[in-house]
């Protein structure tokens, strides 16, 4: 599974970082140990070389050798050593100066150097160390002249008397202010160059290991050469004289190449400087105005640093901290007691613990803080999390919940919610007062956690034509397919059973889901059979209106194949009389047979008609209604002579549709028309009937025009109304029926005048429901 | 006129072809002979006045109906006796069409007798009718051999002037008058004056004079 892949590679990289970190670690810790005897002993043999350089370096002229290293590296030593460990160097010292000097020298004035030497560096490190600002840095302009009044003047001054004045005892031919000076200038001059070399490069040791590559190295090298360079040609040259003073002159291209690269060197310096102000400055800016509270710490000195959102937990601004330092109560966040120590993630050595703080409103907080090393393992950061606002949200959500909750049961409505895969999520307090009226199988008891869906496919799985449609619904939103579903089912036991109307709305959320609503129908439902039967019995009383005024037409039309009969029948007896001639008799008998068998249709049509029968779908051709309906009335219309045209489409799509109630509309229509036609010339009463089709066979439209004087704009629509009626007889109410009829049918009646009137009946071919 | 036309023919007009056959059926085995159409319109495009026979129809045919066929016919100058065969037929259609001319309405369904009755009484009113009309068309002839003078005279003599009075009127001499006059009733093939006043009562051309005396 890659989340698992995922989790083994981070902890990979994640050991990976500490092996590495604990390499860096056991590095700095080895150099540290290293140092403990590196540093004397490097001491002891740079403090012997001095010694012994001098003594080679020195000139007969003058009392001491210039520069005089040993003193400046003994002042580098203890700048660099804690107090309690000086006495270490000071001893290294006065061995070396006579493991170097004894026996050239007598014992004595050995002591007297050492002694010297020993004395200055003291001074001057006691006083840098009493009086210096910062780090341990000879960069700055405080710290440089501290080195230059304690170590240069003072220090060397005092050795230079020490030295001088014990030098001179018993010797008459000294001259104490030439040897003063000259031990003074040497002193000084080694202490103003060595010392601050000599402790810059071993803090950069102490600093770490040296990975970076040494930049500036031929600046370096080139500043180290000259300066040998210069001093040799100054100490060394008067021992040769046979070399010229011109060559003297070469060393200054030395010299001048040196100050250009110095120059070059510190002007770069200067532009680090202002970046590194620049940064600090946006560090710092990021720091204090950080919402969260943070402060710097050093193991032991406690917080160092600490910003305003920091001050602010405490109830504190930075103009209180000016006035008063750093104050352990600053501090309370270390002091007070633990409520949940956490030992933090080992793999980033993070340490977390949970402390109740009492601020300075006589509130208590609870807050996290979180401590981490930066740089050195004694020094970090710490950040502490205010949790009062988390549990802020958190009991606003607590509000939120129980509200969205009281806002669910107050509703009538039964509402479930289900997640993206079905799952029940909730349900409110109808829906549970319902589902205990229910089967304990069924899909309305399924529990919050579990499956609605799958309860939906055992119901279906089942037959049950309601929870299959339900089902499909819910697969159909869940997936997206459809936004809302809107279905109606039967719920509860048979002898209580109730019409639901269920809405599956789908749950407006990334993730899905949907919601499930279910109204109690059953009232509507009933309202809505009861308007249909009495539509029914409507229609059926307009249907036997009609025929009521069509009934002489109806005796015509059975009284044609009754005569036909009767006609026939008598002939046959007359032929029975004539035995030459009974290939007729079976002419006529078959004649007969077809007659009763018209008559028969003539009155099944009738009773159909007629009949109060349950209204019923079923496949109807349009052309043949036409035919029927123009067939039962063709006695009326000749006898109201009235021509009908018919333009039926040659083909029509059949439609889902009461045949009785559809030869009902047409046969209306037709008397309509053949009313509106009754003013009018007998060579001018046309009726048209014309079926046709759409190109996409979608739907089957049936026109009626007439060559009556047509209708007014006025009462187009108003025909329509029940009880409108522009003839004398009739109740009004045949086209408010006919027009209810297409509707039941999915379809659609209107009229428009063109000449004469015309009506329109469409009917969408398929789809009607029942 | 050869003995085809002269045989009496039923003429039945029906919309509707099973009664067309059925009724023909029947009167053929009555002896009749029929001709069958659907629609009155096709029946009056073949008519020819001259066939004797009756029509059997339905008063509601489509397009012209029974009764518009009986004005039809009448205005061709032949009314020809109509046999009405009807299931819708009402008072006021029978009095209309008893009014216009030789008529009965049958009501459907009909008894082949009652048909035959009323087609063989419709076949001897047209026989009648067709004599009178001869009669009247040979008399008409009659009238037409006559001159001018002749026909003033008879007139005359009709209305029951004397000779004496008839010179006087017509300013001739009483001896042209009588010869006139009786060569007049010899082309009238009429002995007395009695008999030519009987004979043309229906003839206008010999009736009432113009204006009185």
């Amino acid at each position: 599974m890659p989340g698992k892949m995922l989790i083994a590679r981070v902890s990979e990289q994640v050991q990976a970082g500490t092996r590495r970190d604990e390499q860096l670690l056991s590095r700095v810790e080895r150099l540290r140990m290293a140092g403990r005897f590196a540093a004397p002993i490097g001491f002891a043999a740079g403090y012997f070389s001095a010694v012994a350089a001098a003594e080679w370096l020195g000139h007969p002229a003058l009392p001491q050798p210039v520069p005089s290293a040993a003193g400046a590296l003994l002042l580098s030593a203890l700048l660099l050593t804690e107090q309690r460990r000086w006495w270490l160097y000071l001893l290294l010292a006065l061995v070396m100066q006579l493991a170097a000097e004894w026996p050239t020298y007598p014992a004595i004035e050995i002591l007297v150097r050492n002694g010297a030497n020993a004395a200055s560096a003291l001074i001057a490190a006691s006083a840098i160390a009493l009086f210096r600002r910062g780090p341990l840095r000879f960069d700055c302009l405080r710290n440089s002249l501290l080195l230059v009044a304690f170590g240069a003047l003072i220090g060397s001054g005092i050795a230079a008397l020490i030295t001088s004045v014990a030098l001179a005892i018993g010797r008459a031919d000294v001259n104490i202010g030439f040897n003063i000076m000259a031990i003074l200038l040497a002193h000084a001059f080694a202490t103003v160059t060595i010392t601050p070399v000599t402790v810059h490069a071993v803090l950069r040791l102490r600093a770490g290991p040296l990975d970076a590559p040494l930049d500036h190295l031929p600046e370096v090298a080139t500043l180290v050469v000259a300066l040998i360079a210069l001093g040799t040609s100054a100490f060394v040259w008067p021992h040769f004289p046979s070399v010229k003073p011109i060559w003297l002159a070469a060393f200054n291209v030395f010299l001048a190449c040196a100050v250009l690269l110095l120059a070059a060197l510190l002007s770069r310096l200067g532009h680090l400087k202002r970046d590194l102000h620049i940064t600090r400055q946006r560090f710092e800016g990021m720091f204090m105005h950080h919402v969260m509270p943070m402060a710097l710490w050093r193991e032991g000195a406690g917080a160092v640093t600490l910003n305003d959102a920091y001050l602010r937990l405490n109830g504190m601004n930075r103009h209180d901290l000016t006035s008063s330092p750093v104050t352990a109560e600053l501090l309370s966040l270390f002091s007070c007691p633990a409520v949940d120590e956490d030992c933090g993630d080992t793999l980033t050595r993070f340490r977390k613990s949970k402390h109740l703080l009492h601020l300075a409103d006589g509130r208590s907080a609870p807050v996290v803080i979180t401590r981490y090393p930066v740089g050195g393992a004694s020094e970090g950061m710490l950040h502490a999390l205010d949790l009062s606002a988390v549990s802020d949200a958190e009991s606003g959500r607590q509000r939120v919940e129980s509200l969205h909750a009281a806002v669910l049961d107050s509703l009538h409505e039964r509402i479930a919610i289900i997640d993206g895969a079905g799952l029940l999520l909730e349900t409110n307090e109808s829906w549970r007062m319902a589902a205990e009226a229910c089967d304990p199988t069924s899909a309305e008891r399924v529990r919050p956690g579990e499956s609605f869906l799958e309860a939906c496919a055992r119901e279906a799985a089942k037959g049950d034509a309601d929870a299959v449609s339900e089902l499909r619904a819910l697969r159909a939103v869940l997936s997206g397919a459809e936004s809302r579903c809107h279905l109606e089912r039967v719920s509860g036991p048979p002898e209580a059973a109730v019409w639901l109307e269920v809405s599956i709305e789908r749950l407006r959320r990334p993730e899905g889901g949907a919601v499930i609503t279910c109204i109690d129908a059953t009232s509507r439902k009933r309202a809505e059979l009861e308007a249909r039967i009495q539509q029914e019995q409507l229609t059926h009383l307009g249907r036997v209106a009609v025929l009521g005024q069509l009934s002489g037409a109806f005796a015509h039309e059975l009284n044609q194949p009754l005569t036909s009969i009767l006609g026939n029948a008598e002939a046959a007896l007359r032929l029975l009389d004539c035995p030459d001639r009974t290939g007729e008799l079976q002419d006529i008998l078959r004649d007969i047979v077809d007659e009763d068998l018209r008559a028969a249709q003539v009155i099944q049509r009738l009773r159909a008609l007629f009949d109060k029968a349950d209204s019923v779908r079923e496949t109807v051709n349009l052309n043949a209604v036409v035919h029927e309906v123009l067939g039962l009335c063709r006695s009326e219309l000749i006898a109201r002579n009235v021509r009908v045209h018919t333009e039926l489409a040659p083909v029509v799509p059949t439609v889902q549709a009461d045949r009785v109630q559809m030869q009902q509309v047409i046969l209306n229509l037709l008397m309509n028309a053949c009313d509106a036609v009754a003013g009018q010339p007998v060579s001018a009463r046309t009726v048209c009937v014309t079926t046709r089709t759409n190109p996409q066979a979608s739907f089957v439209a049936l026109s009626v025009a007439d060559s009556g004087p047509g209708i007014t704009d006025t009462d187009l629509e108003r025909i329509f109304q029940p009880f409108f009626s522009s003839k004398s007889h009739g109740m009004g109410l045949g086209l408010a029926i006919c027009r209810s009829v297409a509707e039941s049918h999915n379809g659609r009646l209107w009229a428009e005048s063109a000449g004469g009137a015309v009506f329109h009946l469409e009917l969408p071919v398929g789809g009607v429901l029942s | 006129m050869n003995s085809k036309t002269t045989r009496p023919t039923v003429f039945l007009i029906d919309d509707d072809a099973a009664i067309r056959v059925a009724f023909s059926r029947a009167l053929q085995m009555e002896g009749f002979s029929t001709r069958l159409w659907d629609t009155a319109d096709a029946f009056l495009a073949e008519h020819d006045i001259d066939v004797p026979g009756c029509v059997v129809a339905d008063v509601a045919l489509p397009g012209m109906n029974g009764l518009d066929l009986q004005k039809e016919l009448v205005s061709r100058g032949y009314a020809r006796p109509i046999v009405f065969v009807t299931g819708y037929g009402t008072i006021r259609m029978s009095v209309q069409a008893m009014r216009a001319g030789a008529v009965t309405f049958l009501p459907k369904p009909v008894r082949t007798a009652d048909l035959a009755q009323a087609v063989r009484e419709a076949l001897e009113t047209d026989r009648r009718l067709r004599e009178a009309r001869a009669r009247r068309a040979a008399l008409e002839a009659r009238v037409r051999t006559l001159t001018t003078r002749e026909k003033q005279v008879l007139r005359l003599v009709i209305a029951g002037r004397m000779n004496k009075q008839i010179a006087a009127e017509l300013g001739a001499a009483e001896k042209t008058i009588k010869v006139h006059r009786g060569r007049g009733m010899s082309k009238m093939r009429v002995r007395s004056v009695a008999e030519l006043v009987t004979l043309t009562s229906h003839i206008p051309e010999l009736g009432a004079p113009p204006g009185p005396l």
